[in-house]
């Protein structure tokens, strides 16, 4: 038998002033109908403060016990079980408050070994630090004050707790739920070798495996590369190799040289036709430059023959002219000379004529000088006169000869000039002498004709005897002159005129000195025109010397051979054209073109080979195709593991898995027993065919008429009454793991209906057989009909 | 006195094992290396002075340069003894590969590549007959012509002996590949004359006919059965000794022991505690355990507690003391038995577990069958905790 509520003493509680007791309580309904304000409600806070609140407790809920009147609040619980009674007894007197349990076989504790001892039989956890108000546990859901019966029980942890392992309790022997969790956490313990916590990711051996697998195909990936190119180098190694081999036999290189030393040798002779063209070429061109020079000098020699023929020609044309001009002036002269003759006679006579005038005058002027003696001679001007017409002769002299110096002289026409020219002097003088007589002879005769007086006009300034002394040596001397003359044109054979006028005189000698002068012209000129033929005569004769005729002509001759021999040597000789050079030149260029190339290629297959086996060195160097099979194999093993870890982590999984939906089930088993509990009072109480519970184990929903309808929904006096019910099925499911459950229900089922109430008294009866329920109202009408103990409050004192 | 030489070939160099743990691998790596100078010992302990192998000494065309340089110094350091050696179908010779690289710096004295196929007069000791080499080397991994046809028509002078080298898969004897290139006349040494053809490739010892031998490799490289051997042994891990004594007598052949580890493979199928424990009888009592690598194959179908056996006396118990143990137990079911069920619980959550693991793991055609046997298998281990 479990734990029931026995009796309750209250001493100054709230409104009970003294000590007063309730009971003795029945094992099964109780009914403690009374007034409001009655105490009811205190009854039930102090049932409650007896067992959850600690006897040092001073907060709000300590406080509420306090009397009205004074005192301090003291409860007394009396509770029975098989054993006999326990006895619990706690005084709230703040620090000084007391508790104290009494055992049926009399062992007691006091203050915390007292609360510690209520704990454990009422199936509370420990206290809570702090100072929030204790917790009630599950004695919440199972003694409900006024208006808390009206909904389903929010159930606080410790009630959570304590309802979870007496339902664990009540399936255990079925479901085996802790031996489920202990699996399940000894395989989330084995899961650890193979995934996170989560189990999101690998984990362990099998993560070192996969990774080692990645790490694997990556290095197989990297490796398969390499090969591959090694593959290629080797391949191309051996191509290289063959083209080597190749090359070796064929040797382009050396064919490459031939065609160059071909084509170089082409270009070269085409280059030495040229070359032996441009210089018959400058043969050709100095053949016409000797031939050119030899016609040249040929045609000079014939021009210097013309020209000294000319020369000559032209000499002995002007010495004829000479010839004939001398004549002229011979004759001119010879007539000059005659009538110079003639005019000297003249001129004798003349001055006789004068000097007996003279001697007249001189008689005439003796005797006038007798008479006037002072009388001026007159010679003096004459002799001025006569002076100045020497000099002037003697200038004229000079004039002409000057004129004949301009040309070179030459003997024999210059003898003749000088003679030419004293006659001239001669004749001259002759001349101005004669003139100058006669004129004292006239100024005499004139000073002696005109007068006296003017006999010294023919003297001036001269004694009129020296004057007929001039004057009569001028007549002598005139007629010497003269005398000369008529010699000289008697040995010439010319006969001397008897006059003659001074015009005619003046015209001959102006004629004679104008032929003179022909005649020394011309013969200057046949002179020059001598020279000229002497020069041009000598100088040919000089060239001839150096080369002669035949010889120049000999040289033309053989010139003009050498030049046709030379031009038709050249025309046989043509020069390569342009397009045939142009195109040997391409052909060098494209032959050289092509040894560099073979040789570049030579260059470049060497490099290539060494490259390749460099490459091949290097890639096989760490080998490549052992480490490739190694790694085969060891993905190939790796593999088999991954897959035996990997089948034994999903066996792990999948037994978690397993487990997991066989906890689920049970854990729906779990509240099969407050369905079975509550089911039978709803089906009574509301026609209920099924009930569904929640794992807060509250009532969810329930099926009436076949239909589902959630509680909530219900009216108030419906979830009460199924609150009750739940309230009763817990206490139901306690007792039956022998625990104490005692249902306090504070002013409950007031909403009810008759019918409704009928019904539930009749599921707490039957509740009552194997529970203790007792029942607070106001409402003593209302639960007359109740087959339950009667309980009041009894004052002690 | 007879003409001798060690035959071998198939020393596939430079393996590197990746299947197997790191530090196993790199064991069986060396061992390779290391089977040069175990050949050349045996060489010398039956008097011969020449090694012949028969292409494969690598085992790609693509050695390391310290492969290459390892097998050159261990060749180099049997002095006394020539090595004749023929690529071979791993190793071909070509252009820039590795038969060009490992004559790179220069060869050994005592070592002849045979890269072309022409006879070569072998320097034979006093006394010895004289004898030519026809070497058949391969220049690629696979050729179409029989690479040993050319010895027919070789000249040698009269008298002497003809060797033939070759490597390639005997035409008409089962061959490890389906597609069989450089397929060799079986009766190439009586055409050809030869006084004994040499082969390599097939990694076991194999006699075609009195002149015609593989001599397989001299170190096991795989889990691969040797039909000749006890069911559990794998291929290889002999060389030959020849032995002539002139022209028209018949070979002496005699294998020699070379290998260092011993390679098995075993398979086996499982039903009952009884199989499990006289399997692991039969492993626990092979010799030289710490030089084994033993493949084992499982299948059929174990009971949960009979499969813990399993693992606790073969996986844990004698794993450790191999050289290396690789199970494969992919295809070995778990079968759960009803009263191993009723181990694991009674009833309840745990146990309503199980029966749907198990009704899942029993149906063949249910995709997650296997997962269940796994899941099964864990709860089995597992199962002390369903119960306080």
């Amino acid at each position: 038998m479990t734990l029931r509520l026995a009796e309750v003493e209250l001493e100054d509680v709230r409104r009970f002033s003294g000590r007063w007791r309730v009971g003795p309580f029945a094992p099964g309904l109780n009914l403690l109908a009374a007034p409001n304000e009655a105490g009811k409600s205190t009854l039930l806070e102090a049932i409650r403060s007896a067992i959850l609140l600690p006897h040092r407790a001073q907060g709000e809920e300590a406080r509420r016990l306090r009397p009205l009147a004074g005192g301090i609040p003291t409860v007394t619980l009396v509770l029975a079980d098989g054993a006999g009674l326990w006895r619990i007894r706690k005084r709230f007197a703040g620090t000084a408050g007391r508790a104290e349990v009494v055992a049926p076989d009399g062992r007691s504790w006091a203050g915390d070994e007292a609360e510690e001892e209520i704990r454990r039989l009422f199936g509370l956890p420990p206290p809570a630090a702090g100072r929030g108000p204790p917790a009630r546990g599950v004695w919440g859901a199972l003694w409900v004050e006024q208006g808390a019966s009206l909904v389903q029980p929010a159930l606080d942890r410790a009630a959570q707790d304590t309802l979870r392992g007496v339902l664990e309790a009540e399936i255990d022997t079925v479901t085996g739920v802790r031996g489920a969790a202990r699996l399940r956490a000894a395989i989330a313990r084995e899961l650890l070798a193979f995934q996170t916590p989560a189990g999101r990711s690998s984990a362990g051996r099998l993560r070192e495996v996969e990774d080692r697998l990645a790490a694997l195909a990556e290095e197989e990936r990297d490796l398969r590369a390499r090969r591959d190119r090694a593959e290629k180098a080797l391949a191309r190694l051996a191509e290289l190799r063959a083209r080597r081999s190749a090359r070796l036999a064929e040797r382009p290189d050396m064919q490459a040289e031939e065609a160059v030393a071909q084509a170089q040798a082409g270009l070269d002779a085409l280059r030495r036709a040229a070359d032996r063209r441009g210089s018959l070429e400058r043969e050709a061109a100095d053949a016409a430059r000797l031939r050119d020079a030899a016609a040249q000098a040929w045609a000079r020699r014939e021009h210097d023959i013309a020209r000294a023929e000319a020369a000559a020609r032209q000499a002995e044309r002007l010495a004829g002219n000479a010839r004939d001009a001398a004549a002229a002036a011979e004759v001119a002269t010879n007539r000059r000379l005659a009538l110079d003759a003639a005019w000297t006679a003249v001129e004798a006579r003349e001055a006789s004529r004068q000097a007996e005038a003279l001697a007249e005058g001189m008689r005439r002027l003796r005797a006038a000088e007798a008479a006037a003696a002072a009388a001026p001679p007159a010679g003096a001007a004459s002799s001025t006169l006569a002076t100045a017409s020497i000099l002037a002769v003697i200038a004229a002299l000079l004039a002409i000869l000057a004129a004949l110096a301009q040309v070179p002289p030459q003997a024999g026409w210059f003898g003749a000039a000088l003679a030419l020219l004293a006659a001239a002097a001669l004749g001259l003088r002759a001349i101005l002498r004669a003139r100058a007589a006669a004129r004292a002879a006239e100024e005499a005769r004139r000073r002696l004709g005109d007068a006296k007086a003017a006999l010294a006009l023919l003297a001036p300034g001269e004694a009129p005897e020296q004057a007929l002394a001039a004057a009569l040596a001028r007549a002598e001397e005139a007629r010497n002159r003269a005398a000369e003359l008529r010699a000289e044109a008697a040995a010439r054979g010319l006969a001397i005129p008897n006059e003659v006028s001074p015009a005619e005189r003046d015209r001959a000698r102006a004629q004679a000195e104008e032929m003179e002068r022909a005649a020394l012209r011309a013969r200057a000129e046949a002179d020059q025109a001598e020279k000229a033929a002497a020069e041009a005569t000598r100088n040919l004769a000089e060239e001839r010397a150096r080369d002669a005729d035949e010889a120049l002509r000999q040289r033309l001759q053989r010139a003009e051979e050498d030049l046709l021999r030379a031009a038709r040597e050249r025309d046989a000789n043509p020069a390569p054209t342009a397009e045939e050079v142009a195109a040997a030149e391409a052909e060098l260029h494209r032959c050289e073109a092509d040894r560099k190339r073979i040789a570049d290629e030579e260059r470049r297959l060497a490099v290539d080979l060494a490259a390749a086996e460099t490459e091949i060195r290097t890639l096989e160097a760490e080998g490549l195709d052992d480490r490739l099979a190694a790694l085969a194999e060891e993905c190939e093993q790796l593999e088999r593991e991954r897959r035996a870890l990997e089948r034994e982590r999903d066996g792990l999984r999948l037994l978690d898995r397993i487990l997991a939906e066989e906890e689920e089930r049970a854990k729906a088993e779990w509240v099969a027993p407050v369905a079975r509990a509550v089911g039978p009072w709803l089906a009574k109480v509301l026609g209920a065919e099924a009930v569904e519970i929640d794992q807060g184990l509250g009532v969810v929903t329930i099926r009436r008429s076949g239909r589902a309808e959630r509680v909530e929904i219900l009216s108030a006096g419906t979830q009460e009454q199924i609150a009750v019910l739940v309230r009763l099925a817990f206490a139901d499911l306690l007792e039956r793991q022998g625990k104490p459950a005692p249902v306090i229900l504070d002013d409950a089922l007031v909403f009810s209906d008759d019918a409704r109430i009928a019904r539930m008294f009749d599921v707490l009866t039957e509740a009552a057989k194997t529970l203790q329920i007792i029942l607070l109202t106001c409402r003593e009408d209302l639960f007359r009909r109740l087959p339950a103990h009667a309980l009041a409050f009894e004052r002690l004192s | 006195m007879a003409l001798r030489f060690l035959h071998t070939a198939d020393l596939q160099i430079g393996r590197a094992f990746g299947f197997a743990p790191p530090d196993r691998a790199a064991l069986l790596a060396e061992a390779r290396f290391e089977a040069l100078d175990r050949l050349a010992a045996k060489a010398r302990a039956h008097g011969a002075p020449r090694v012949l192998i028969a292409g494969d000494t690598f085992d790609s065309a693509r050695p390391s340069e310290r492969t290459i340089a390892q097998v050159k110094e261990r060749l180099a350091r049997a002095a006394d003894l020539t090595w004749h050696i023929l690529p071979g179908n791993h190793d071909p010779h070509r252009a820039g590969g590795v038969w060009e690289r490992f004559a790179r710096d220069g060869l050994p004295p005592n070592v002849r590549l045979h890269l072309d196929p022409a006879r070569v007069a072998l320097d034979t000791a006093p006394g010895e007959p004289a004898a030519w080499l026809l070497p058949a080397p391969l220049t690629a991994r696979r050729t179409a012509d029989d690479p040993t046809a050319w010895m027919d028509h070789a000249p040698t002078p009269e008298g002497a002996l003809r060797l033939g080298l070759a490597h390639g898969s005997v035409a008409g004897f089962a061959a490890e590949d389906e597609a069989t290139p450089n397929r060799i006349a079986p009766d190439r040494a009586r055409r050809a004359g030869l006084a004994f053809l040499a082969l390599g490739d097939w990694h076991g010892r194999k006699r075609i006919d009195d002149r015609t031998w593989y001599a397989g490799t001299p170190e096991p490289d795989r889990f691969r059965l040797d039909p000749e051997g006890d069911g559990t042994l794998c291929v290889g891990g002999q060389a030959l000794i020849v032995a002539i004594e002139g022209p028209g007598a018949p070979p002496r052949v005699t294998p020699v022991d070379t290998a260092r580890f011993v390679w098995r493979r075993c398979a086996a199928t499982l039903s009952s505690a009884d199989q499990v424990a006289a399997l692991a009888d039969r492993l626990e009592g092979l010799p030289g355990a710490a030089d084994t690598l033993l493949r084992l194959e499982l299948s059929g179908a174990l009971t949960l507690s009979d499969h813990e056996r399993l693992r606790e006396r073969i996986i844990r118990g004698l794993g450790p003391r191999l050289a290396w143990l690789d199970c494969d137990d992919g295809n070995l079911i778990v079968r759960p038995e009803d009263d191993e069920l009723g181990l694991i619980d009674l009833e309840g959550v745990v146990r309503r577990a199980a029966d749907r693991l198990a009704s899942i793991a029993r149906n063949p055609a249910d995709p997650q069958s296997e997962t269940a046997r796994a899941a099964l298998t864990a709860l089995w281990r597992l199962r002390a905790h369903a119960r306080p």
